[in-house]
């Protein structure tokens, strides 16, 4: 298993009900894996458009380690 | 050790006096023939019959100030500048208040006016900053950058 601590924002964090979270996956896991888990444990946002991020830079595709910052970004809305 | 990134964020509004203050510190460089300034100040949009009252902005603060060190140092590489100071609000800033504050530097204008915009523009597009606007009344919706 790997475990990561998951970060949520904005809307994403308001959805899950949490800022923050430890998930685990299974070995091999990637960033598709996350977006897996992510739509399993919260279905409902399915039509919700975010990024994910690996130690606090974007990624779109790439392994997944034990230890991993991952978030969960909505689109951004600064300046 | 790795040098820790410059915090571009503040709680609260940035007050409207900075911007005075900081035209004076920099008054006896004498070197600077310019100074390009973006100040961004939260808007009472209207959406759907409601009307924005305040953004709360929030933050991925690592990350974002991580970004920001990165943006700035292409700023650096790219425009001949003397200095350049940029912060973001975080927390509820009211309508008609300042939440984002780019101030660039340098010999001649072009340089500084080309470097507050690509602040600006790349920002927006790459630093993880939320904001949710809120209604008057009540309720709520989170703000996209267009």
């Amino acid at each position: 298993m790997v475990r990561i601590t998951m970060y949520y924002f904005g809307l994403i964090a308001e959805k899950a009900g949490v800022a923050t979270e430890q998930l685990e996956l299974l070995q091999g896991a990637d960033v598709e894996s996350v977006h897996q888990a992510l739509q399993e444990r919260y279905p409902s946002l399915q039509s919700d458009s975010y990024q994910v991020s690996v130690n606090r830079k974007i990624c779109t595709n790439g392994p997944v380690s034990e230890g991993d910052e991952v978030a969960i970004l909505p689109p951004f809305a600064g300046g | 050790m790795k040098k820790k990134p410059k915090n571009i964020f503040v709680e609260g509004a940035i007050p409207p006096e900075k911007l005075a203050t900081s035209v004076a510190n920099h008054q006896d460089r004498t070197n600077i023939g310019a100074h390009s300034i973006f100040l961004g100040q939260v808007r009472a949009d209207e959406i759907d019959g409601k009307v924005v009252e305040a953004i709360e902005f929030s933050a991925y603060e690592e990350m974002a100030n991580e970004t920001y060190a990165a943006i700035r140092e292409e700023v650096f590489e790219k425009f001949d500048l003397t200095c350049a100071h940029v912060y973001h609000s975080l927390g509820t800033i009211p309508v008609g208040q300042l939440c984002f504050y780019v101030f660039t530097s340098s010999q001649r204008r072009k340089q500084a006016m080309a470097a507050t915009e690509y602040f600006v523009e790349e920002i927006k597009k790459r630093v993880p900053i939320f904001g949710k606007e809120l209604f008057e009344g009540e309720g709520h919706q989170w703000k996209v950058n267009s």
